[in-house]
């Protein structure tokens, strides 16, 4: 704790008497002792108050002395109900001669009376005090001890009451009369009843209210001012030096003119007052106001109140802390002479500024420095204690770590002032001689007065930035600092001056953290599998874009429904169930509309429904056609009714019984009713496909007739109908171009239809415009192979019709449209003989009209040869190599005949059947037919072979149908079929590859009949229809 | 289109014929005679079926497709014509 303090230098003298002077107050009675300074200083009615020793000058109005003998210093009064009292300002100005000084060396008093002006109650505090609870201690005079505060202003003087518990001293009183001791023990006695009101003891007894009114912290020897602390614990606690430096200044700096004699110097804890001479130069009229010597003084003073020199270290600039070293300052060297003569001789020495300067006796002792110091009082600063100086100095030193308590305090340092005076006689000092100088002679006898400091403590070290003066760079920075001191100066006495700190702050490192959302990861997968593959790098690249934009608007659509789906769930969860599912049709229509339309538009629809129609028709008839197929009918195993056992049981049955036909089923539909079936026909590469040709001869005239094509797989509905714009007499597929069917109409026309194609542009060629075309109804087409070259390699199939007007054509697709060539024109008359008798006239047979070809069939091996029927009842063998005549004639029928039929498995064999109602059975070489065969007389319409048994054959008739198999009877047809009454069969064919006969009525039905129990034998066909014949030749024959 | 609707028709007026359903290549029924239940659910699963199916036989052969499905049952059959953007799905019961 560097504190430095100065002791007063006036020391409290504790006198054996009981009325102790020891304050600052008292001092000026020992300063002038009594009797001796008395009647001009002093107010002479206090002449009584001279024992006290006490001098209030200008304060006797406030003060009364009830006790003029003076037996009793405690027994002043206050008069005046206050506890601050301040001196009456020193004169400003001073006349005549010297002032009194007191008038000067004044202080305020702090007069501290807790009970006569706070009125406070205070409870002894005595633990053992005998008061009752109501009692409080009284108080008992005025404490002789005047103690000085140091202030923020000045230093005042504090007075205070005592106070007396006067339980306590009754106490003590009985306690000591037993003793009978004097009153030296009296003291000793009143240490316990009754005490200083500022004592601990009491203030701790205060309420605080009361207490905070104490102004000073007292300690052993010092009392500082609580104002103090204050300031200076703000110093300590960050204050800068510059403001409190500043504050100080604003109160004491004052720049006014030096005209005023008396100044009023403001220190740190006094005020001082400034005196000065004037000085009267002997040669000048004018008296000088100041010795420059003075003002150097002045301007010292002020120097070194507001910023020492350094010495020894160079300050930087924004240092606020002063560091003093050392700090010797010669504050005055003044040479004066001790007398001071005029022009004339006369001695002009001014009077003594004090009244002891008048004191001749005083002349010759060494005065105490105490009396140089005041009674050469214009050097101001000596009318306040060094220590003042001292600690004003300190400003670097803060009384802000100042302990209350005293023993910090006691620590005082020693205060090294040093006066040295040069001359021994001190009244030189004051006496200020300031003689003309008598013929150059100096009158000086110069005293130096040195004021030294101790050393200065370091209170804080901010560690300023100083260098050596030594220091290579010092010159600039002194530069520098004469610079900103310059610049300082300059800007500090303007209003906008104003200085301030301020500390740099460090930028902080800061933390932030942010919340996101949680990264979210999705699982993809896709399986990629061989086909799909196969897919990407088969198909072309502008559909691959395509199909990924599908693809994409897949997953968009889905998304869609699914959505639309939630949305409808939600939607309906409130809703009865009726509609729930109105809305849901809704929804299902108006979203699949356009998908609807397009799918039922494909094509590939339409085979999707062709097929699964095939299907459900195959599923519905699969024991039909298992029959027609000769295989065993498998029977759901899982069917109730099993039909399976029964059938088997009458099939074991039928095995013995008479063979039959067994209708398996219809083909009709309801375009075909009211048609009558003319032709059927087998296609020749798919024999699933049959050709059925409708006509309708309503009222005897032809109506517009038609065909249609069914197909195994579609029992209920036919694959292709076309229409015809007349009634079709007859039809055939062709070998070579399967698709290709052949139409023979009633009109006359021939056609030829595409079967692959379902429409209208199905018929590849008709006959209607072509200039050569019949005009008879076409009874029969058929395709042949045509030997166009005589190497026979290329061969093409081509159609030939006969027809009524006795025309075999043949019809070729030419370039430039549907053309014939007549292969042989029949003429009636040519017939007739060549049957009767054999040559005649060729211009006979010209002439002659045509004959009506109804037949024919070539020879299923040589291509060349084929048999005509015509109406008349003959056959003719024809060649198409030999266009004019026929090569052989069978006469047999007398009838027309009806249909002629090369048997398919036996060569050079026919069938014959003719409205006469009987069936010949030729060979190629023989004009006589080998068998013939008759059952009932009626007109046979067709006879056909049965394709897989060369002794079975079958002819329809209007009523019936007849199978007949030679091996088992050549007399009596095998099985006869009846039809319903009323109605007329019309058609017959065999089916290829099943024991099966096709049969077609008037009504428009195709109806497949199964031959049952039928059985022939097989592998010995040919030799049995050989054996047949041979059995038969001898009869026929 | 007239002719595609006659043929469903007769296709409906067939023996046994129990529904006709016409799924899109999502899965979607877009047209049935049966009710919407059971709509939703054959589509549904023959969807699944008709994918597995056609899948199986083009991991075996890509160049292979599915053209048809028969599914035979105790109690009926279900018959599947698929294509790229449709299946007809017929349920007959053949011994009814």
């Amino acid at each position: 704790m560097p504190v430095m303090l100065s002791c007063w230098l006036l020391l409290c003298k504790v006198g054996e008497s009981e009325v102790p002077v020891s304050t600052q107050l008292t001092t000026w009675a020992e300063i002038a002792p009594a009797g001796s300074q008395d009647s001009q200083s002093r107010p002479p009615d206090t002449s009584a108050s001279e024992a006290d020793g006490v001098l209030l000058e200008g304060w006797q109005k406030y003060w009364e002395h009830l006790t003029p003998s003076g037996q009793a210093p405690e027994e002043r009064k206050l008069l005046k109900n206050k506890m601050e009292f301040h001196p009456p300002l020193p004169p400003t100005s001073v006349k005549g001669g010297l002032p009194s000084m007191t008038s000067f060396f004044t202080t305020p008093v702090f007069v501290w009376h807790p009970i006569g002006v706070m009125q406070a109650r205070i409870r002894c505090p005595n633990s053992n005090c005998p008061a009752p609870p109501g009692e409080f201690l009284e108080k008992k005079g005025f404490g002789s001890y005047a103690r000085q505060v140091c202030g923020m202003t000045n230093s005042y003087t504090l007075l205070t009451e005592k106070l007396r518990c006067p339980y306590c001293e009754k106490v003590r009183r009985v306690a000591s009369e037993p003793h009978g001791d004097t009153e030296d023990v009296g003291g000793c006695r009143e240490q316990h009843y009754i005490w200083l009101a500022h004592s601990p003891k009491i203030l701790m007894n205060l309420a605080p209210a009361v207490r905070s009114m104490f102004p000073a912290i007292l300690c052993g020897k010092r009392a500082v001012d609580k104002g103090v602390v204050t300031l200076l614990n703000d110093r300590v606690n960050g204050v800068c030096m510059s403001k409190l430096q500043r504050l100080l200044q604003q109160g004491h700096d004052e720049k006014k003119d030096f005209s005023t004699y008396a100044r009023q110097v403001c220190d740190m804890t006094n005020s001082y007052t400034l005196l000065t001479e004037k000085l009267r130069c002997p040669y000048c009229e004018k008296p000088q106001a100041l010795p420059m010597m003075l003002y150097g003084a002045s301007s010292t003073l002020s120097a070194i109140l507001l910023a020492p020199p350094p010495r020894d270290y160079i300050q930087a600039n924004q240092a606020s802390l002063v560091l003093v070293e050392s700090c010797k300052v010669k504050l005055i060297n003044l040479r004066l002479s001790k007398e001071v003569f005029d022009s004339q001789g006369r001695d002009v020495t001014p009077l003594p500024l004090v009244a002891v300067a008048d004191d001749q006796e005083s002349k010759h002792e060494k005065p105490s420095l105490e009396e140089v110091l005041f009674k050469t009082g214009s050097l101001v600063f000596k009318s306040s204690t060094p220590s003042d100086m001292v600690s004003s100095r300190m400003l670097g030193s803060s009384f802000a770590s100042l302990p209350v308590e005293s023993g910090f305090l006691s620590r005082s340092s020693i205060t090294d002032y040093s006066f040295p005076l040069h001359d021994t006689d001190a009244a030189a000092a004051y006496e200020f001689p300031l003689k003309p100088g008598r013929s150059g002679e100096p009158v000086a006898q110069a005293f130096d007065i040195i004021l030294s400091e101790t050393d200065t403590f370091s209170l804080l070290d901010l560690s300023p930035i100083l260098i050596s003066e030594d220091a290579e760079d010092a010159d600039a920075v002194n530069q520098r600092n004469r610079v900103y001191a310059e610049f300082c100066s300059g800007k500090m006495g303007s209003d906008n001056y104003l200085e301030r700190s301020s500390q740099a702050l460090v930028g902080e490192s800061k933390c932030k953290y942010t919340q996101t959302k949680k990264n979210s990861s999705v699982n993809k997968g896709t399986i990629a599998t061989i086909w799909d593959i196969y897919d990407s790098f088969s198909m072309p690249n502008g559909y691959r874009e395509i199909r990924e934009t599908e693809q994409v608007d897949y997953l968009m659509s889905t998304r869609k429904e699914q959505d639309s789906s939630e949305g409808s769930m939600s939607g309906h969860s409130g809703s009865d169930v009726s509609s729930e599912t109105e809305l849901d049709a809704d929804l299902f229509v108006v979203k699949t509309e356009p998908d609807l339309e397009k799918i039922l538009l494909s094509e590939a629809f339409m085979n999707s429904t062709l097929v699964m129609e095939r299907v459900i028709v195959l599923n519905i008839f699969q024991p039909q056609l298992a029959a027609f197929r000769g295989l065993p009918v498998l029977k759901d195993p899982d069917s109730e009714v099993r039909p399976g056992f029964e059938e088997h049981i009458t099939e074991k049955k039928d095995k013995y019984l008479t063979p039959t036909l067994e209708p398996l089923w219809t083909f009709v539909s309801p375009l075909t009713r009211g048609h009558s079936i003319t032709s059927m026909a087998w296609n020749k590469k798919n024999p699933d496909i049959l050709a059925v040709g409708y006509g309708s001869w309503s009222s005897g005239n032809p109506q517009p007739g038609l065909i249609c094509c069914w197909s195994l797989k579609n029992l209920m509905w036919s694959e292709r109908v076309f229409p015809c714009h007349n009634s079709v007499t007859c039809l055939e597929f062709s070998s070579s171009n399967p698709s290709h069917l052949a139409v023979g109409m009633y009109d006359g026309s021939v056609a030829i239809y595409n079967v692959q194609v379902g429409d209208h542009t199905a018929c590849i060629a008709d006959s209607r415009d072509c200039a050569k075309r019949h005009m008879q109804p076409v009874w029969q087409v058929t395709w042949t192979k045509q030997q166009l070259q005589l190497s026979g390699e290329e061969r093409e199939e081509v159609l030939v019709s006969v027809t009524g007007d006795g025309r075999i054509t043949k019809w070729l697709i030419l370039h430039n449209g549907f053309n014939c060539v007549d292969l042989m024109i029949l003429k009636r008359s040519q017939g007739r003989k060549q049957s009767i008798g054999g040559g005649q006239s060729k211009t006979e047979n010209v002439l002659l009209p045509q004959t009506t070809v109804l037949c024919i069939d070539f020879h299923p091996d040589d291509t060349g040869i084929y048999v005509i029927g015509t109406w008349d009842g003959g056959l003719h063998k024809c060649s198409l190599s030999n266009s004019d005549h026929f090569l052989d004639t069978y006469c047999k029928h007398p009838s027309p005949v009806t249909h002629i039929e090369w048997s398919p498995l036996y060569s050079d064999v026919f069938l014959s059947s003719s409205s006469d109602g009987t069936i010949q059975l030729w060979k190629l070489d023989t004009l006589n037919p080998k068998m013939s065969f008759t059952s009932v007389q009626s007109i046979v319409d067709s006879v056909k072979w049965s394709p897989n048994s060369c002794t079975v054959f079958a002819a329809i008739y209007r009523q019936h149908v007849e199978v007949w198999d030679l091996s088992r009877s050549i007399m009596l047809p095998t099985v006869v079929h009846h039809a319903e009454p009323g109605l007329t069969l019309s058609s017959l064919l065999f089916a290829k590859g099943s024991d099966s006969v096709l049969v077609g009525d008037s009504r428009g039905e195709v109806t497949v009949y199964k031959l049952k129990n039928f059985r022939v034998g097989k592998g010995k066909k040919v030799l049995n229809l050989d054996d047949v014949m041979a059995s038969v030749a001898g009869y026929v024959d | 289109m007239a002719e595609v609707e006659e043929t469903l028709k007769r296709i409906q007026s067939q023996k046994g014929v129990q529904g006709i359903i016409i799924v899109n290549s999502e899965g979607i029924p877009v047209k049935s005679t049966l009710d919407n239940q059971s709509t939703v659910q054959y589509s549904a699963l023959i969807h699944q079926l008709v994918m597995k199916a056609r899948s199986t036989l083009r991991d075996i052969d890509p160049q292979n497709d599915l053209t048809f499905l028969r599914v035979r049952s105790k109690k009926n059959e279900i018959m599947i014509a698929p294509d790229k953007d449709y299946f007809l799905i017929v349920i007959q019961n053949p011994s009814a």
